[in-house]
């Protein structure tokens, strides 16, 4: 009984516990569905809300909020042409011309059957093979864990799209900003300046709520004179029967794409809505309607979405190693609860591992019942005038930082990072692997720590032991792809697209 | 104007800015033990961060020198002042006035973000973010901040 799903929903099923997995999805999907919010300001700007809650409500909430962003997100998507993140893009491509049809209605239908269709397989792909790779990675020790660790930094850094250079030196940066606060091994203070404040580290929440949240805000307001404003009708909600029998097939060809990609470091979530979209491009008896509002382009993509955002919860869950930004910060909100995620946490709290996968379930059918019923609400709100908003969102920013640990300096860093986000995104340096550096850097000294220990100072540790072998080699397999100049102008071609 | 502001090479400036910030933490952390590679003291990891800091800031600011110039898509001043004001006049005012009047005075200067123009919203939602803050954060959520 303590390892099985039902475990996990006779704990993350009690009444209060779906209370918040409906806040935190009608949070989510309130906050991802403003124009030129995405899922990782959305998370950003809400992590605070769930500090307050014992752990296992805390990720019922997150995981509503999770949903909640990345669905809203698809939203404004479909609704403005206005694609909240990277993973949008694809959706943003047939979804729009849908709306513009009148269809709008439906396409929102679409997308959010075809999401709860991935979500729910993506989260039975995690309930059956999360415990096998987590007893194979209790193989792993500090030299694999480090290698891993860097793994998911370098893809961070490759996928940002930026200057190799400028991508690395946010790396280091978020690095070096990992490092203020004391010292867990040594306990002496680093970068702290005498600030008492400091000794626990610069608060991941000012971090993240600046360099994504505030910052976005700050863009939008600057380029307000642009938006567009959704004018068309939202239609019939129900797709027709002809539509649902091509949309159905896509779905869940789109699942399996973003469940096998998804697991991927960096850029699996990214790549799978593009491969499930050419994928259904090529194998279409009318690809000349892609494009132009094909309910296939809609559904394939939005489900590999939301299946590789699902199943990217594997290698965090078993590994500890978050492959998306948006997972950094989850990880983040776990280790505030207390909770490390790795393979001991399945062995040593079966209550939260299964809960978290209970309250994904959760999540997925919390999300389209509120929301199919609520669309029209949606729409109403992007409508409402930015005046009115970015008010709201600010003040309640700043009281949830406050809140936190009543701290000023936490507010002063909220600031700073604000101004520094808008500042590094305009001079082209990538935030996100700042980001990743700083969650992950301070895990990553700890195991190389450790490693150096056990091997008595030798560095070919990490070459001499078969899976850090393996993974080093990955690294090197991924900087050569990126450096290599045929792959460049691959790349190039696929971004224009 | 507009032909010299394009021209300028940014990069080196932005790489001579990732050097500094670099060199504050190389001399800061300099102070730390390094330790050995056994025995990895507080200031290994920085110091080595600190040490690619430095070198990356210099490739950045040399691939800057050649090659064209990139535009940077820098906000409006007006904004980007208030957003970042918004926190620091919160956590200023928050401690000696409770949280009423400190999220009055944050929502409307948030508001002036945009040019100010008469509507019952300048009224009304300062109000409204303020019952959310008592309403929602102190008696929901228990966060123990005076309401005044």
């Amino acid at each position: 009984m303590q390892d099985t799903i039902l475990y996990g929903f006779s704990l993350a099923g009690t009444w209060q516990n779906l209370g918040f997995a409906l806040v935190g999805c009608l949070l989510g999907t309130l906050i991802g569905v403003l124009p030129g919010v995405g899922p990782l300001a959305t998370i950003s700007m809400l992590l605070s809300m769930t500090i307050y809650l014992d752990p296992l409500s805390s990720l019922v909430m997150l995981a509503g909020i999770f949903y909640g962003a990345q669905y809203g997100g698809s939203t404004t998507a479909i609704l403005c042409n206005l694609p909240g993140e990277a993973s949008a893009v694809v959706t943003v491509l047939d979804g729009h011309q849908m709306a513009r049809k009148g269809r709008a209605g439906a396409a929102l239908a679409v997308a959010a059957l075809a999401s709860l269709f991935a979500g729910v397989c993506a989260t039975i792909v995690i309930a059956l093979f999360a415990p096998v790779l987590s007893n194979f990675a209790l193989r792993f020790n500090a030299p694999e864990y480090f290698a891993l660790m860097l793994l998911g930094l370098m893809a961070a850094v490759v996928f940002s799209g930026a200057k190799m250079s400028k991508a690395l030196a946010m790396a280091c940066l978020g690095v070096l900003l990992g490092c203020v606060g004391t010292d867990v091994e040594t306990g002496a203070s680093r970068f702290t300046f005498g600030l008492p404040e400091l000794s626990e580290g610069i608060g991941m929440v000012a971090l993240s709520m600046g360099l994504f949240g505030l910052s976005e805000i700050i863009m939008n307001i600057s380029k307000s004179d642009s938006r567009e404003v959704m004018q068309a009708k939202i239609g019939r909600l129900w797709p027709s029967r002809e539509e649902a029998g091509r949309a159905a097939p896509a779905a869940a060809r789109g699942t399996l794409i973003g469940s096998l990609l998804g697991v991927l470091p960096g850029g699996g979530v990214v790549l799978s809505t593009f491969v499930a979209y050419m994928f259904e491009q090529k194998i279409s008896k009318t690809p000349e309607i892609f494009g132009k509002g094909a309910v296939e382009g809609l559904a394939a993509p939005e489900a590999a979405n939301n299946a590789a955002a699902q199943t990217s919860f594997i290698p965090l869950l078993t590994l500890g190693i978050p492959t998306t930004p948006t997972l950094a910060l989850m990880l983040g909100a776990m280790v505030m609860q207390g909770i490390q995620p790795g393979p001991e946490v399945m062995v040593a709290r079966p209550d939260l591992f299964w809960g978290l996968i209970a309250s994904m379930l959760i999540g997925n059918v919390m999300l389209v019942i509120i929301n199919l019923p609520l669309i029209g609400l949606w729409v109403q709100l992007l409508r409402v005038p930015y005046r009115i908003l970015f008010p709201v969102i600010l003040t309640i920013c700043c009281i949830g930082a406050y809140s936190l640990e009543f701290s000023a300096v936490d507010l002063m860093a909220l600031s700073a990072f604000a101004g520094a986000g808008v500042l590094l995104v305009a001079f082209g340096f990538p935030p996100v692997p700042l980001l990743l550096g700083y969650i992950l850097g301070p895990l990553a000294e700890e195991n190389l720590r450790r490693a150096m220990a056990i091997s008595g100072g030798d560095a070919t540790v990490f070459v001499t032991r078969p899976i850090s072998l393996t993974i080093m080699l990955l690294i090197v397999a991924l900087i050569a792809v990126v450096t290599l100049p045929t792959f460049r102008r691959n790349r190039e071609v696929f971004d224009e697209q | 104007m507009q032909s010299k502001f394009e021209d300028f090479r940014w990069d080196v400036v932005a790489g001579g800015a990732m050097i500094l910030i670099a060199l504050l933490f190389l001399v800061v952390g300099s102070q730390l033990t390094f330790g050995s590679l056994t025995r990895m003291g507080p200031g290994f990891l920085p110091v080595c961060a600190a040490i690619g800091l430095v070198v990356l800031g210099a490739v950045v600011a040399l691939e800057g020198l050649k090659g064209e110039t990139a535009v940077p898509e820098l906000p409006k001043l007006r904004p980007f002042l208030v957003v970042i004001a918004c926190p620091i006049v919160f956590s200023l005012m928050i401690e000696w006035a409770g949280m009423v009047p400190t999220v009055l005075v944050t929502a409307v200067l948030a508001r002036m973000a945009e040019p100010l123009k008469w509507g019952w919203d300048l009224v009304l939602v300062p109000i409204g973010l303020a019952a959310v803050g008592v309403f929602i954060f102190i008696d929901f959520l228990g966060v123990a901040i005076p309401a005044f």
